[in-house]
């Protein structure tokens, strides 16, 4: 809905981009902006402490820091490239940022930067922010984790399950949910089925969503339906909360924080919000490895920066984003927040190996793991405003009744047909 | 949907209203030189019609009510407005006001009006038959309606409810009540129609009833919303919604004058709104969001000691905690309700903890979220109760799972909306709120389907009624008229199943009537001509085998178009085409890439306005880019050019949700794979009527979209609108 309610936002962001793009180069008074996604004020200080490093390597640039909330970043931003004043630098996830590019709003990084400035990260993490007909990076990889499942042991002793046994599969989770709901009366989970999930859970399940020419859509399928037909039947038995479309992982976190949810299918930086809400029911939680399905790989959605196509100080900027996504400032960030840096060698230091006693440490541990497994699946299609809305459309119409399955999926499936 | 997703997409359009008024500029004379194609080429093939452009609804079909009655029987026959008097039989200001819309719709679209007056008594053989308006209330009236079989028990005669009859004899509306009667007349207007002997209506023999009591409207208040809910509200009226739930958290108010936002609205434009909505037979309910969303709290960066989250970059939501917080909120609550005399403030409530900590200080975590967000509410509750007035909220806070045990103390009273954005059979809150002892009005958004699933199962599981949201046009209201058009024409919509939940209209006809009502036009039919395409086209509209259309095959293609058509000729909405072939343009994608980036189409004729039939191949990524342009080419060699933005004023193929009223809705169709399809018509009017058209060239903008045109319509004269006057807006 994000996308389609914020269409009147856009309208005159190319135009924008046109008159005010220019590249100017930095002067005593140069003063660059980066813009961050919902880290405030938890993590202020290392922001400060970021920005004050780029400033030392860079004498006579100040850095202005701004940081956005989620539900406020793609209307701030639009209205700032609109504007002509976009941040220099801006940290958003890889959905809106493929969507940007696709609108022209972000800069060709590798117009500004060699080959070898981006070696650094995860060839699959780049490949996010990397158009795949033309090559062009529009943005570098930050912070990302794969979901765990963390447990409420207090809950699963309530349902008769063992919280010193490992769930394992996907049909393991979904039994235990059952399980607490029956036993317990309260929820077993929240899964992640709003929005566009489905279209990483297909994945996952290893499930394909085109052909092999990418001509057609391939996620009507039997096997596709069956599989959102098994998360329909739990919701509409109410095994499922009534509000999981609606709110997803926030809803989710705020129901595991009460104490009245079983598991909780999240990144594990979420655990640090159970914490602080709620640290009774943060001691009672373990952490484990999100289960793997078929498809051998986890949907873990990654942090990027991009520049604006219009940003004034477009070479500052991407110094900038590149600086922040290094490895030493990725090392010390995901640290702090529980994530992984998306560069490879700040992946292997010991610290996301190391046990500890909480569930955080429990998560960290088992991400370490499963980051082999971790890929953003965010699809490059186009129009992928309206193909992504069309499915998430369709999806709603299902688990609320309005269709069934098989013909939400169709449904979709003939939208994206017409512009793939 | 999130509603904060909504707002925030509101404030941005808002935002970006100036650039878009620069860029929607039309169109400007350059001179020019006539391209060299226009000069050579021998002109198109005109074929001159005498309804060019009809906005009459056809005289040979049924008529089409909106919202559609319970009960309704439409004789063949119509009775002529010539000689017909009008009596207004009950001095109760809505029937009184139900009088002066029908004679205003009769001279907007006739420019004429009935003979006014009292019926005297028993109409005398012989006697010119006359429209009587009434209610129940009058004997006579009751009797007249009792025997043409209206039966004073039957459904018709509860509150707003009324039987409506047109036959040789004459016509009447009598309302169970005053409202009623209103909404009679509403109808009566839908069943005006031109036909070769003159105006008349229709004959019909209706009995018709709100399912719901409440059927409820939402819009904004602002600085700049004037001109928008001046011409809106009425639209509302007469498409029978009983209530508006206004927006009103940047009124400035006299008690909190540090936080007055220049853009909004003035105390004395919130009491003339909610003056409008009584007028136009409706209760207004002022919406204060408070608890979350309440920016407007702390504008100007104010009051910020009562922010929830001081460290928070974003000031959304107040400390309950804070006894400051009462000092602030409770004075505007009574300034509300000073203004608007509601039966119900709407105080909010949703989203509370979407976007900064809450609680965020260590003593809101010793008292917990629940303890502070009901003692929040029955402070409010209290407070509004004391002046005589009700609780209306969101529901979503208070019915999550973590926070429903709750809300069971609350008092029964307060009235929960509860809302669901998406379509859907069932929607078991409402039943679960009901069980909780409180009373539950639905609450829907813009898409298909969401309105008119959500009001059935509303019905059935016995809500109060129904809430139309509307979360575009705050401090930048066009963008209801000009990028999210779509909430404009849910409206309609939801006023039909509002009214009648088992007989929704499709969003076509709701888009064209929205369209319709919005630039109202005289029922004058203007001759013109029709261009055939062919010579000019570079694309088929049928793809039969793969090489047509788009490349993709039937089921895929613009068959239904054609279908509907007959020997090339289709009217749609007002304007008459001749569809035989596409004039695609160039763009970097599938088929298209080889296309040409320019046609020029030789014309040779003289044009009041040019009406274009027209999509494009491909949504471009985002409203408002750039698709190409029309450049009309006069013969003494200056020229015109129109600019065409994506979404504004043009939309692909497939973008079938109107979001832009300077596009009419001409044609909605499915394919024979079921893709919903259309194509809408651009009017540009010629400032230059005297001059000849030499030509009208296509072009692409090649980089996002490309245009293409399906028809073009010559108009000898201008559709005859009355856009200069402000009562031109009316159903």
């Amino acid at each position: 809905m994000l996308r389609q309610a914020l269409r009147g936002l856009k309208v005159a962001v190319l135009a924008a981009i046109t008159v005010f793009s220019t590249v100017l180069p930095a002067t005593a008074a140069t003063q660059i902006e980066f813009w961050t996604l919902s880290l405030s004020p938890t993590f202020d200080k290392q922001m400060k402490e970021l920005a004050a490093d780029f400033e030392a390597a860079h004498p006579g640039v100040k850095v202005k820091w701004t940081d956005v909330p989620g539900n406020a970043i793609q209307q701030k931003l639009l209205s700032a490239i609109a504007a002509g004043n976009p941040p220099d630098a801006v940290n958003v996830s890889s959905d809106m940022a493929l969507q940007l590019f696709q609108q022209g709003a972000l800069a060709e990084l590798n117009e500004f930067a060699g080959r070898e400035a981006f070696n650094a990260y995860f060839p699959r993490a780049l490949t996010t922010f990397t158009d795949r007909e033309s090559g062009v990076i529009f943005g570098v990889p930050w912070y990302w984790a794969p979901k765990v499942l963390a447990y409420n042991t207090e809950i699963f002793k309530q349902a008769g399950l063992d919280p010193n046994r490992r769930i394992s599969t996907v049909q393991e989770m979904i039994a235990a949910a059952r399980q607490i709901k029956d036993q317990t009366g309260m929820y077993g989970f929240m899964p992640n089925i709003n929005n566009i999930s489905f279209l990483f859970l297909f994945q996952e399940a290893g499930l394909p969503i085109l052909n092999a020419e990418r001509t057609r859509a391939a996620f009507n399928s039997p096997a596709h339906a069956a599989l959102v037909q098994t998360y329909v039947d739990l919701f509409k038995k109410n095994y499922i909360p009534e509000d999981t479309m609606r709110r997803g992982y926030l809803g989710a976190t705020e129901l595991f924080s009460a104490g009245k949810l079983g598991m909780l299918l999240t990144g594990p930086q979420f655990l640090i919000r159970v914490a602080n809400d709620n640290r009774a029911v943060y001691e009672i939680t373990r952490a484990t490895a999100y289960p793997l399905d078929a498809g051998r790989v986890i949907h873990t959605p990654l942090m990027g920066f991009m520049v604006p196509a219009n940003a004034r100080n477009k070479k500052l900027g991407v110094e900038f984003a590149l600086f922040a996504t290094n490895g030493a400032n990725q090392l010390t960030f995901a640290k702090s927040s529980n994530t992984f840096p998306s560069t490879v060698q700040a992946s292997q230091d010991p610290f996301f190996t190391t046990a500890g006693p909480t569930a955080a440490d429990q998560a960290r541990v088992a991400d370490a793991a499963q980051l082999q497994f971790a890929q953003d699946l965010t699809l490059q299609v186009p129009d992928s405003a309206k193909l992504f809305k069309a499915f998430k459309d369709n999806m709603e119409a299902a688990f609320f009744g309005s269709k069934p399955v098989q013909e939400a999926l169709n449904e979709a499936a003939r939208i994206w047909n017409a512009s793939l | 949907m999130r509603r904060a997703a909504a707002r925030a997409a509101s404030r941005a359009a808002a935002a970006l209203g100036s650039l878009a008024t620069v860029a929607g500029c039309l169109l400007s004379a350059t001179a020019g030189v006539v391209p060299a194609v226009a000069a050579a080429a021998p002109p198109a093939r005109l074929l001159a019609v005498n309804r060019a452009f009809d906005p009459a609804p056809p005289a040979d079909q049924p008529p089409v009510v909106v919202p559609v009655p319970q009960r309704a029987d439409y004789p063949s026959g119509t009775l002529p407005l010539t000689g017909l008097a009008l009596h207004v039989e009950d001095d109760a200001p809505a029937v009184q006001q139900a009088g002066r819309w029908l004679q205003q719709a009769i001279e907007d679209r006739f420019h004429d009006r009935l003979d006014e007056g009292r019926q005297a008594g028993p109409r005398q053989p012989g006697a010119n038959p006359a429209v009587v308006i009434g209610t129940l209330a009058d004997g006579r009236l009751a009797s007249q309606a009792r025997s043409r079989g209206f039966l004073a028990t039957g459904p018709w005669a509860q509150p707003e409810g009324y039987a409506l009859h047109v036959g040789p004899d004459g016509a009447f509306v009598v309302g169970a009540d005053a409202r009623g009667a209103f909404y009679g007349v509403q109808t009566l207007i839908q069943l005006l129609v031109a036909t070769p002997r003159g105006p008349g209506l229709r004959y019909a023999d209706i009995a018709d009833w709100p399912a719901f009591p409440v059927r409820m409207a939402m819009i904004y208040l602002d600085a700049h919303s004037a001109g928008i809910n001046d011409r809106l509200v009425p639209i509302l009226a007469h498409y029978k919604f009983n209530q508006v739930l206004v927006m009103a958290d940047y009124v400035r108010w006299d008690s909190a004058p540090n936080i007055w936002n220049p853009a909004g609205a003035a105390k004395d434009e919130a009491r003339r709104v909610a003056g409008l909505i009584r007028a136009s037979g409706m209760e207004p309910v002022p919406l204060i969001e408070l608890l979350g969303h309440a920016q407007w709290l702390f504008y100007g960066d104010q009051n910020l000691d009562l922010l929830q989250d001081p460290e928070s970059p974003e000031p959304y939501a107040y400390d309950p905690l804070n006894p400051r917080t009462y000092d602030v909120v409770l004075p505007i609550l009574d300034e509300a309700i000073e203004v608007f005399r509601p039966r119900y403030v709407h105080i909010g409530h949703d989203e509370v903890r979407n976007v900064v900590r809450f609680p965020a200080s260590e003593a809101g975590k010793r008292i917990g979220f629940n303890r502070i967000f009901y003692d929040d509410v029955l402070r409010l509750y209290n407070h509004l109760k004391s002046r005589g007035v009700g609780t209306m909220m969101w529901q979503d806070v208070a019915f999550t799972e973590a926070t429903k045990e709750i809300v069971a103390d609350l008092p029964k009273d307060i009235l929960f909306t509860d809302w669901h954005y998406s379509p859907g059979a069932d929607f078991p809150s409402v039943r679960e709120i009901r069980a909780a002892g409180f009373d539950v009005i639905g609450a829907s958004w813009y898409r298909p389907g969401n309105a008119e699933e959500f009001a059935r199962s509303a019905l059935r599981d016995g809500a109060l009624g129904m809430l139309q949201t509307r979360w575009t046009g705050y401090f930048g209201n066009s963008t209801l008229a000009r990028g999210q058009a779509e909430q404009a024409v849910a409206y309609v919509r939801a006023a039909a199943s509002f009214w009648r939940p088992a007989a929704p209209i499709p969003d076509e006809r709701a888009a064209q009537r929205f369209a319709d009502a919005w630039r109202p036009a005289a029922w004058r039919a203007v001759p013109g001509h029709l261009v055939d395409l062919r010579p000019f086209a570079t694309r088929t509209l049928v793809d039969s085998d793969g090489s047509g259309w788009l490349g993709k095959g039937p089921g895929y293609d613009l068959a239904p178009l054609v279908e509907q058509s007959r020997e090339g000729i289709v009217k749609l909405g007002p304007y008459t085409f001749h569809v035989s072939a596409a004039v695609m343009t160039r763009m970097n994608r599938g088929v298209a890439r080889d296309l040409p980036d320019q046609v020029t189409i030789p014309l040779h004729a003289p044009a009041a306005a040019v009406a274009v039939l027209h999509t494009t191949g491909w949504p471009a990524p985002a409203v408002g880019q750039p698709a190409g342009s029309y450049t009309l080419t006069y013969e003494d060699g200056t020229t015109l050019e129109q600019p065409l933005e994506y979404g504004r004023n043009i939309a692909a193929w497939t973008d079938t949700l109107l979001t832009s009223l300077e596009r009419y809705p001409a044609w909605r169709g499915v394919t024979s794979e079921g893709l919903a399809v259309g194509a809408d018509v651009l009017e540009i009017s010629n400032p230059h009527p005297e001059k000849r058209i030499a030509s009208l060239t296509v072009t692409s903008d090649v980089r996002w979209t490309n245009p293409v045109v399906l028809g073009l319509t010559l108009l000898d004269a201008l559709p005859p609108r009355d856009s200069s006057s402000p009562e031109a807006i009316r159903p």
